[in-house]
């Protein structure tokens, strides 16, 4: 098993997200991380998805998302080393924190608004980065946390 | 109560609406037939259709039926065939029938009318998410919201029906789209066919032929698998002289009867879990395989790992996915069957080390079908009734209709269709057919009730040949009230319905592998199905024994208009699974 990244450009219209959502979970593979946006060319979007699987299995998600009409290409990235980034915002409770301060020094994190009774932290960073800001945080009182799913650039 | 639904034009804006365009659109696509059912969503369609003089409209009498009709008019005239449905229940009764057309790759145009579009996912009166249910067994679907690009949707959507590897398109038409007025000067703008997604155009890799040569070379003992995909692109005549060339013997999937002659030497029949012994036997020995247009499935391909992985695999398909799907492959060939098939003949013939496989592999193949044919021909039917010579077998009943229907002068005349069970395994072993559109099934799916629905279409497609429907008593029950269609639109059908009173092929299954635990597969109240057809003012013969069988088969094919013949069947006749055939015989 391994970790994929997908990058599929597809046709900017209603029902689109929903084919290749659907196809690919047809055969039961879990989706790990998906983000969607409009590429420059409004006419497209581009989905980046992750996917958690043999090198054959993605090979035929691959070979399947590319007969749906709306899809106009597709590649795996992760042979290509892409350039990968993933947004994270995340809500800590403050109260008995004293030590908080410390771990939130990094050049990818930004603290976005602090209260008495909260911070709250923007992370852009690699997926295993933010895992690991995520373990680091884990004994700090996190109300919440969002995050956007990879992106990617081969 | 809410006006839920779409107000008529008046009749002087009627060809000002898009109704009016969608039903012009299809006659410019020489569209000829629809077959449908009116309901609430599509009146306005139907409305324009009424002042259509180039379309026929067949009203049959289960929507589910109106797919298989248009799908048997496709598969017999490889034209795209045409269905028109209205909302919520209508589309829903569609479903089987999309899926049997999506499974054997068959250009279906579906039109559903579609509630208002401000009534959308409102769960309003016969509202379904049209395109929702159906996104995994079509092609594609449009659910159209501008009236301005109706046009070019049916032009899109025929398009990608037809092209590359045939399939069912579905259009959604909410009434409100429908019943608005085009606007010209857009209706320019948009009318044309625009998909960055989609090119059908598979150009052929010389670098895979010449692999696929090299490979098939060294191999001793090649053979080829024939698929649907070589009656779709046609590509038989030099599938034949392929096989020539490389001694090869040719086997098919159930989708690709008919392409080549039963007589023919290089033929050994049907490949798969109820394929003939001669077709298995030989795959068994073969050490090279090249695979044509087909899907590789469980059912084509039943033997076990030990003997799959003891042979080299070359597939040709126009599908990028179906290569390697099932079958880790030594070469995929992404590309039309025939251009493939005549570029690994024509560049076989420039090897000038390299003349075929050896005489001794042409001699086994051509011994293998010999001695199956002599020996095991009679071994893949059992009845309980078989020391009693006055039974008949199904297969008794395709030997007089080989009979009839291969005498040279009424060669090419007859076109079958089958439905799902006992007897569609009997006539694909038994029944010979030397032309790939006379022979329509539904294989992929296995769809119940497909057989006399897609007789009609074949017909209204083909009105000089004679169509023959071969059924039986549970597939039969599924769309029999389609006899009225058949009899109201005087299109003639020839019925065969073989009355086992059971679900025999489920039943066998049970008997096989269940421990002869036989539960819900007996009919232990059929209605006398002639008495039923004659209610249809259908005419009808029963035949209950061997001795009668030749001269009642004769009347019942002279005789003018749809009639039904019932063959009564012992209710434990078996089609043996070829593997038990070979397991109990000691010729192989």
């Amino acid at each position: 098993m391994k970790v994929h990244t997908l990058s599929i450009l597809v046709d900017n219209k209603p029902s689109v997200l929903s084919r290749v959502i659907g196809l690919t979970t047809r055969r039961g593979y879990n989706i790990e991380s998906l983000a969607v946006s409009p590429t420059h060319n409004p006419e497209y979007s581009r989905i980046t998805m992750v996917v958690e699987d043999l090198d054959d299995v993605v090979k035929q998600i691959c070979k399947q998302l590319g007969k749906l009409i709306n899809v106009v290409s597709i590649s795996d990235l992760t042979s290509s080393k892409p350039i990968e980034r993933e947004l994270m915002l995340m809500k800590i409770n403050t109260k008995n924190s004293k030590t908080l301060a410390q771990k939130l020094k990094s050049s990818f994190i930004t603290i976005l608004s602090k209260d008495d009774d909260s911070i709250t932290i923007q992370a852009c960073a690699t997926t295993k980065q933010l895992d690991n800001l995520e373990e680091a945080l884990q004994d700090f009182d996190i109300a919440q946390i969002v995050r956007t799913g990879k992106i990617a650039l081969p | 109560m809410r006006s839920s639904n779409c107000s008529s034009n008046k009749a002087s804006d009627i060809s000002k609406t898009g109704a009016y365009a969608l039903i012009k659109s299809l006659e410019a696509n020489g569209i000829r037939y629809i077959f449908g059912y009116p309901g609430a969503s599509n009146l306005d369609i139907y409305n324009a259709l009424y002042l259509s003089k180039k379309i026929k409209h067949v009203l049959v009498r289960h929507e589910q039926a109106a797919v298989h009709a248009a799908d048997g008019y496709a598969r017999s005239s490889n034209k795209v065939g045409c269905v028109l449905v209205t909302s919520g229940p209508g589309i829903c009764n569609t479903i089987s029938g999309i899926a049997s057309a999506y499974l054997d790759s068959v250009p279906l145009l579906v039109i559903s009318g579609q509630v208002s579009s401000k009534l959308l996912a409102s769960d309003a009166f016969q509202e379904v998410d049209s395109t929702g249910i159906t996104m995994p067994i079509v092609k594609h679907s449009f659910l159209v919201r501008d009236v301005n690009k109706i046009p070019a949707t049916i032009d899109t959507a025929l398009f990608i029906a037809e092209t590359g590897r045939p399939g069912p398109v579905l259009i959604d038409i909410p009434c409100d789209v429908a019943t608005s007025i085009i606007d010209a000067n857009k209706l320019k703008n948009s009318n044309r066919i625009n998909l960055a997604g989609y090119n059908p155009q598979t150009p052929l890799k010389a670098s895979s032929i010449r692999k696929s040569c090299a490979i098939l070379a060294e191999s001793k003992k090649p053979i080829i698998i024939a698929g649907g995909g070589v009656k779709i692109s046609e590509a038989q005549t030099w599938l034949v002289r392929l096989a020539k060339k490389c001694n090869a013997p040719v086997v098919t999937t159930m989708n690709a009867k008919g392409i080549i002659e039963s007589n023919n030497p290089y033929y050994l029949g049907m490949l798969g879990t109820y394929g003939s012994a001669a077709a298995n036997v030989a795959f068994n020995e073969a050490d090279f395989v090249l695979a044509i247009g087909t899907r590789l499935t469980e059912r084509t391909l039943d033997f076990d790992d030990i003997c799959l992985k003891s042979k080299s695999f070359v597939h040709i398909d126009k599908d990028a996915a179906e290569l390697s799907k099932n079958i880790n492959c030594k070469v995929e060939i992404l590309a039309d069957a025939k251009e493939a098939v005549k570029a690994l003949s024509d560049t076989i013939s420039k090897m000038d080390d390299y003349n075929g496989a050896s005489k001794e592999w042409q001699e086994r193949f051509i011994e293998i079908k010999q001695y199956a044919q002599e020996h095991l021909n009679d071994s893949y039917e059992l009845t309980s009734l078989q020391k009693n010579t006055n039974a008949i077998k199904m297969q008794d009943v395709f030997n007089v209709l080989n009979s009839i229907i291969n005498k040279p002068k009424s060669a090419a005349q007859y076109l079958v269709t089958t439905d799902v069970g006992q007897h569609q395994l009997a006539a694909a072993k038994f029944l010979e057919i030397a032309e790939p559109t006379h022979y329509i099934s539904s294989t992929g799916l296995g769809t119940m009730g497909f057989g006399l629905p897609a007789a009609m279409g074949a017909k209204i497609a083909n009105p000089s040949k004679k169509v023959i429907c071969v059924t039986g008593d549970g597939s039969f029950q599924m769309t029999f009230p389609e006899l009225a269609t058949l009899v109201e639109n005087k299109i003639e059908v020839k019925i065969i319905l073989f009355n086992n009173n059971a679900l025999g092929l489920v039943k066998q299954i049970q008997e096989l592998k269940f421990a002869k635990h036989c539960i819900a597969t007996d009919f232990s109240k059929n209605p006398d199905f002639c008495q039923l057809a004659n209610a249809y003012g259908v005419k009808t013969f029963s035949v209950d024994n061997a001795k009668d069988l030749k001269t009642t088969i004769q009347k019942f094919l002279k005789c003018a208009g749809t009639s039904l013949l019932e063959v009564k069947i012992s209710n434990n006749s078996t089609i043996l699974p070829t593997s038990k055939v070979l397991e109990e015989s000691d010729v192989f």
